[in-house]
């Protein structure tokens, strides 16, 4: 029953009429309800793994991220995704997704790229860090084999966008570094149809892997948990500086980037820890790089910690602009006049926001209106 | 001797409670919690009283007393500063596994000198039975005195902590007053030090709070019967903190949001509403934009009130009404009738939040709807991207609880998943009628706008949510509260030894096979052999600290679903079994009648067959008469059963270990605290639990026959 149901479901668009992108993509709209059904799977996947090292005394030494994983035999990484197989390493979720959605690409967020567009949006298992707020602890921190998967290989999801329209994939919810094959194929063949793949991710990845990966992206969202190492050892089990050398790598490949930063009261919300980051994202990333403070509502293990209180998040633009930053936004306020999008120049709304719905557009390509600066961005 | 085990019973229980207390409130502890700290206490106190009866461990029993006065009010401290030793994250929530095993360690000093001092008092007299049997006989009379007092003061007059620090004086004081020349002293001494105990220890207490929230001002900090209760400020911002969760923060419109909007869409012409928790912090913050309203809150927390004026802007169109939900609908005005009605039940981890989910609640509330009233419960589960298993199977058994109250049943998808239910026809809406109602709502909201409930409701998500529903699923039930178990079994997915943990627990439960075969063996045991009859006197105390100890938690649980508010009865219900106990030890005593356990058990067996046929037919009003009866007969029992007991035990035995017995009746209580309201109840259901109990006392009936002399 409930597999039945959710094939059926997962073919379903019509409520997707009432979205705010209905205004911007009319072609996307109807398409969807003819969609092809798609199939769970029973078993993992067994598909070998891109980034790993055999090491000499026997086992292997994962390379996907920083983390360097040593995994003997039968034995799998920290994400719970990868598995050594008689030294031969594999992916064990590639082409299983277990969340599958459609969203405003605004939910992502990404606001500099197809503003009030849709992504076809998908997550498998696992993840290499272990944030103590997670949202979507009940996927990233699970197994694979806890979870229902489906069957969705690269080709098929390609096809599903193509037939209705879905201009851009988002590898998001969990870490898509952990299901890396998977985005890596599927944004290399969408590339070939001219459908966008944008990642949404922890950052926490080794240079040689994001190389590869940035040629086939379009654009990538990078939560910056914070900018102090101390939060990411004790908060998110992960470490700060191969995530900013990852922003630094990404903003350098001219692949389009946007970071986040989710404001959680106490831990990280302290105005000389929004100074140091703003000052490090104006030296390193430009002034020109949205950054996102996003309210935190309380999740997973920090369910004892009030959400962030919206004077806390303004402090934080306060900071943000005052230090020169272009595109500060504020998250999870909708109707804040800080989600909508200004001209640096003029000071003119560009775009205005309330929550994924676009109420007033007025660029003109990348263009303002007013004055005709050029506002970064895929538009 | 008396005087000693009278104070003994006042130490014991003080310390028992306060700690229990305070650990509940420092690791926001549910039953499966509650269940494991008591258990360690219990154990901690069978061990104390073993050891303690031994002749080359002997103590005094004035440095015992003494010790245990200085560890009690420093292990209240270090119960309310453990969260900061576990963990260095502001708000993180502490592993089960984690809290109680720390809360084990932290009761086991206080538990053991109560154990330890019991015979080491029961040494003093003569003839072992006698002693034995007075030391317990004052030592219910202390805990009796001890249990009002605490639950009279705690939480009401003055905090834990100044409690424990008083408990430790009069301990001192009452076990050095027999020095007759230092009686004069000792009061001097005495009543300076609770003095200045009342005036400095709220001082300290705010210490430790600022020690606990250092980013925060403190606003208050205060305890009520139903918890510890702190008010932080931060960034123009309340936080309401309740037994160290989150309760509630303000202002935050988000939550006003989600609590009132979603019901007025479907009854947009609602005028009364009542709403089961603290509305100043939810739905009164939009009160201004809905000026026809008229806001009913029940909260049974009447001192926060005053407390949250102070910070909180309240409006005049919100009604307080200081009573617990259950017994607030049992004595509510039959001509008062509601529109909406919000219950928050808050996570199901407690009987007393998951009572609110049980059809025997819901019906009492669908009594107080209007004609096409709506209920509207929202539950913390996030069903937006991805359904797990574990949170299919909660949301389908609240779904069923629903089902089998109300004619129409629906919930929305989304970071959190309301649930709506109704007789009426105000749930038959398109979700363009939906969307379009938000427009004429006469405000405009930022986080259920068109947009966002668009997406949230989109027909992918809303099918995906009936999907994961599974109508078998057994639903929720005062006779089997089996939710408790999916949410602690939910919630333990955080922390991989916990899981592992529960699913053994709950999920496949083969263990509990343990338990008759323990019994089994321990019986037969008991019943061959030379000296049986002694042996069995073990047996015997064993299943009378089981048996009553569940009968009392379960008499507890009962109240609570079918009549309210268990902490405002809590002293006269636990004074009651106690008053039980020492008339049934006190007259069996007196009696001098050999065999006294025949009737003791026989009384036992009635009392849990008269429980067991009777329980669910009770009229409402007799409820509470009909528990303190029922706690006082199993006492009695008890008594009757100890005194018996350690007659065969101790019979010529002057030598005897005399904590050994007690420790036996020790060591089944804390089985029974274990096992059967925490574990067993949701697993095998009242009926069948109260069946077990009563064919464990039929089964020591037939063993005592069996190994009398004659």
């Amino acid at each position: 029953m409930e597999r039945r149901l959710f094939l059926k479901c997962l073919g379903c668009g019509t409520a997707l009429s009432a979205l705010p992108a209905a205004d911007l993509l009319p072609g996307f709209l109807g398409g969807l309800q003819n969609a092809s059904a798609f199939d769970f799977a029973d078993e993992l996947s067994e598909v070998e793994a891109r980034y790993y090292r055999k090491l000499p005394e026997g086992g292997i030494e994962c390379a996907i991220c920083p983390r360097r994983c040593r995994i003997t035999d039968l034995e799998r990484g920290y994400c719970g995704t990868r598995e050594n197989r008689g030294d031969i390493y594999y992916t064990l979720v590639y082409g299983l997704p277990c969340s599958v959605n459609i969203d405003p690409i605004e939910k992502k967020p990404l606001f500099h790229f197809y503003p009030g567009t849709t992504a076809f949006s998908l997550a498998t298992a696992g993840c290499n860090v272990n944030c103590k707020f997670c949202q979507n602890w009940e996927i990233s921190q699970t197994r694979p084999e806890q979870t229902n998967n489906i069957k969705l290989p690269p080709q098929k999801i390609i096809d599903f966008c193509k037939e209705h329209k879905v201009p851009t994939i988002a590898y998001t919810y969990s870490e898509p570094i952990v299901f890396y094959e998977y985005m890596y194929d599927t944004a290399k063949l969408g590339r070939a149809e001219s459908i966008k793949s944008v990642m949404i991710t922890g950052g926490y990845i080794e240079k040689e892997p994001l190389a590869d990966l940035l040629n086939q992206l379009h654009a990538v969202k990078v939560d910056l948990k914070a900018i102090r190492e101390d939060y990411y050892k004790k908060t998110v089990d992960g470490e700060l500086k191969p995530v900013l050398e990852a922003l630094v790598q990404i903003k350098k490949s001219g692949c389009w980037l946007e970071i986040v930063y989710l404001v959680v009261p106490t831990l990280n919300d302290s105005d000389a820890e929004f100074t140091e980051l703003v000052r490090w994202v104006k030296a390193n990333l430009g002034t020109d790089t949205p950054v996102h403070f996003t309210r935190f509502h309380p999740q997973y293990l920090l369910r004892h910690l009030p959400p962030t209180p919206q004077q806390t998040l303004e402090r934080a633009h306060a900071i943000g602009c005052a230090e020169g930053l272009e595109y500060v936004y504020l998250g999870n306020i909708p109707g804040h006049p800080a989600e909508s999008t200004y001209c640096p120049g003029c000071g003119k709304v560009l775009i205005r926001r309330r929550g994924y719905r676009i109420s007033q557009y007025n660029l003109q390509g990348n263009l303002c209106p007013y004055c005709q600066r050029t506002i970064p961005g895929i538009f | 001797m008396k005087r000693l085990a009278f104070l003994l019973g006042l130490y014991s229980v003080g310390g028992q409670v306060l700690l229990l207390r305070e650990l509940i409130s420092s690791f926001n502890g549910d039953e499966l919690f509650i269940g494991t700290a008591l258990f360690g206490w219990l154990i901690a106190v069978a061990v104390g009283a073993h050891l303690g009866g031994k002749g080359r461990f002997q103590i005094g029993v004035r440095l015992l007393f003494v010790i245990g006065a200085f560890l009690l009010p420093l292990l209240v401290i270090a119960a309310r500063l453990a969260p900061l030793l576990i963990s260095d994250v502001i708000g993180e929530v502490i592993p089960f596994s984690t809290a109680a095993f720390l809360s084990v360690i932290l009761m086991l000093p206080v538990g053991i000198i109560s154990g330890w001092l019991f015979p080491t008092i029961a040494r003093r007299g003569e003839q072992p039975t006698d002693t034995i049997v007075l030391a317990y006989l004052y030592e219910g009379l202390g805990a009796f005195a001890g249990s009002l007092a605490i639950l009279l003061i705690a939480g009401t007059l003055l905090s834990t902590l100044a409690v424990a620090f008083i408990l430790g004086i009069v301990a001192i004081a009452g076990a050095c007053y027999s020095a007759s020349r230092w009686k004069v002293a000792y009061t001097l001494i005495s009543l300076p030090a609770i003095a200045a105990v009342i005036l400095l220890v709220p001082q300290f207490d705010l210490l430790l709070e600022e020690a606990k929230f250092p980013a925060y001002k403190i606003e208050e900090s205060f305890d009520t019967p139903y918890g510890h209760q702190v008010l932080l400020s931060r960034d123009s911002s309340m936080v309401l903190i309740t037994d160290n969760r989150v309760e509630a923060t303000y202002p935050n419109q988000q939550q006003a949001e989600e609590l009132l909007v979603p019901p007025l869409l479907y009854k947009p012409d609602a005028t009364t509403i009542l709403v089961f928790g603290r509305a100043e912090f939810s739905v009164s913050q939009l009160s201004d934009s809905f000026p026809n309203l008229q806001i009913t809150a029940v909260d049974p927390r009447a001192t926060l009130s005053p407390v949250i004026d102070q910070v909180v802007p309240t409006t005049g169109s919100l009604r307080r009404i200081n009573d617990d939900p259950v017994s607030f609908l049992a004595r509510r005005s039959q001509e008062e009738y509601y529109d909406i009605i919000i219950l928050q039940p808050g996570e199901p981890d407690t009987y007393r939040s998951s009572s609110l989910l049980t059809e025997t609640f819901l019906k009492q509330l669908k009594r107080a709807l209007a004609h096409d009233g709506l209920l509207y419960c929202p539950m913390n589960y996030d069903t937006e991207r991805y359904i797990s298993l574990a949170t299919a199977k909660l949301v389908s058994v609240i779904h069923n609880v629903f089902q089998g109250t109300f004619a129409k049943v629906a919930l929305w998808p989304g970071s959190n998943t309301p649930f709506f239910a109704t007789d009426g026809n105000c749930l038959n809406l398109s979700l363009d009628t939906l969307l379009n109602r938000i427009n004429h709502l006469g405000y405009t909201p930022r986080y259920l706008s068109e947009d966002f409930l668009a997406d949230r409701l989109s027909e992918f998500r809303i099918e995906r949510l009936q999907a994961a529903l599974d109508s078998s699923a057994t639903p929720n039930s005062v006779k089997r509260p089996i939710l408790l178990h999916h949410q602690i079994a939910w919630r333990a997915r955080a922390d991989a030894l916990e899981a592992k943990l529960m699913a053994t627990i709950f999920r496949a439960p083969y263990w509990f096979l343990a338990v008759p075969l323990m019994f089994l063996a321990f019986f037969l045991r008991s019943v061959v052999g030379k000296g049986k009859e002694r042996r069995f006197a073990l047996f015997l105390l064993f299943v009378a600290g089981v048996v009553s100890l569940s009968l009392e938690l379960l008499s507890f649980y009962l109240y609570q679903s079918t009549a309210g508010s268990l902490y405002s009865r809590l002293a006269i219900l636990i004074g009651t079994f106690m008053l039980g106990l020492a008339f049934g030890t006190y007259s069996s005593h007196k009696a001098g009648a050999r065999r006294v356990e025949y009737p003791a058990l026989a009384l036992l067996l009635v009392a849990g067959l008269v429980f067991l046929t009777t329980y669910d037919i009770v009229p409402i009003g007799a409820v509470f008469a009909y528990h303190l009866l029922f706690l006082f007969v199993v006492a009695t029992a008890t008594g009757g059963i100890f005194v018996g007991a350690t007659n065969r035990f101790y019979q010529d035995q002057r030598g005897a270990n005399r904590g050994f017995g007690y420790a036996f009746e020790v060591a089944g209580s804390s089985l029974g605290t274990l096992l059967s309201a925490t574990i067993l109840l949701p697993l095998l259901g009242l009926d069948w639990l109260l069946l077990a109990l009563i064919a464990l006392v039929a089964v020591a009936l037939i063993g005592a026959l069996l190994t009398s002399k004659g």
